[in-house]
């Protein structure tokens, strides 16, 4: 089957969650269709408040045509995308006429694959769904996520997507209250990793390095990772700039010092994680 | 609205942000800028191993085109 097959297997499923939304851990089990509206804000709109090729992203998924959606699960305080992620009224509707376009320029433009990122794209997941059964040459699909989905909603996105690129943000769960504000961090993304590695797709967990956060997030995230997902590929950021809220968070007001990077680099080399570029 | 004003609208923006110690942090980072850094810093391993990425990946699309042709 087909990525775009198995989306189209997989939408009257996940419409169901337009009224009993059950997508994220928060489990708000709202009606969108009524105008129930979760933690997320979300309706049964999805809009893209920007798309572009990008070259920055890890080697083996650049060029990649990102699609960002507005609206997220989570509220971290050090958000780069700030009200673009946290506001779901942002940006222009995704439907099929506007991702056909959207999809065959990126392809001009050399980008190897399309890659949704929010904000959270799971929360919209019904309307990614619709538009990419209806698209009729879909490239390989790349999900950004923040892993904080059900495992309905991962199931939903197997024989879909090609790559996930999973943040894995905090080691703690009292790092993950303070600083994006969700009960049980720790368990629900690990499990869902365990998930996404059982599924045909490659998985890249990410890990944006928090000056200050090297020993309570960096070292039990690696740690983990090698010891239980040792082949993924692993990705370390050390591009972290204070946005959003982040200047009121005592040690998250200042960038990641220099050093940083390259002292998680070595950790992460000597505990053999496979650190990807 | 056109399809080329909804295609074209925020695709060739890069925000670049230079810290007080002169390091560069680039979000939406297009293959131009990418260019560019490495004129500029020419040292940098990731800016080198980007740019080698995409060469290498532009010569195997292109070959790939050309043996399509030839098919």
């Amino acid at each position: 089957m087909t990525s775009q097959q198995s989306a189209f297997a997989h939408l009257a499923e996940a419409r169901r969650h337009d009224t009993a939304c059950h997508l994220c851990e928060h489990r708000c089990g709202v009606n969108r269709l009524a105008g129930g509206r979760g933690p997320c804000k979300a309706g049964t709109v999805a809009r893209v408040f920007r798309h572009r090729v990008e070259c920055g992203e890890e080697l083996e998924l650049i060029p990649s045509h990102l699609f960002y959606l507005s609206g997220c699960d989570l509220r971290c305080v050090f958000c780069i995308a700030e009200l673009d992620a946290f506001d779901p009224s942002r940006g222009r509707e995704l439907a099929s006429r506007f991702f056909n376009a959207a999809v065959e320029w990126g392809k001009t433009q050399g980008a190897r694959n399309i890659q949704w990122i929010g904000g959270e794209p799971t929360i919209h997941l019904p309307r990614i769904l619709e538009v990419m059964s209806a698209c009729p040459d879909l490239p390989p699909v790349a999900w950004k996520s923040d892993f904080h989905m059900t495992p309905d909603a991962l199931r939903m996105l197997d024989g879909v997507v090609s790559t996930y690129v999973a943040d894995y943000k905090f080691g703690n769960d009292q790092c993950a209250k303070a600083l994006c504000g969700v009960e049980n961090y720790v368990g629900i993304v690990q499990r869902n990793l365990i998930a996404a590695s059982k599924q045909n797709a490659r998985l890249i967990v990410r890990h944006l390095l928090l000056p200050g956060h090297e020993t309570c997030c960096f070292e039990p995230i690696a740690r983990w990772v090698q010891e239980h997902l040792p082949q993924v590929g692993f990705s370390i950021r050390d591009g972290y700039l204070p946005h959003w809220r982040a200047n009121k968070v005592s040690g998250l007001s200042i960038p990641l010092p220099a050093y940083a990077g390259e002292a998680a680099r070595e950790l992460a080399g000597k505990i053999g994680l496979t650190v990807i570029q | 609205m056109s399809d080329d004003s909804i295609l074209q609208e925020e695709t060739n923006v890069t925000d670049l942000t230079i810290t007080v110690d002169g390091r560069v942090y680039i979000a939406g980072t297009s293959r131009p800028v990418i260019e560019l850094l490495a004129d500029l810093q020419p040292g940098n391993p990731r800016l080198a191993a980007l740019l080698n990425h995409l060469r290498r990946t532009e010569l195997d699309t292109k070959s790939q085109a050309s043996r399509n042709m030839n098919d």
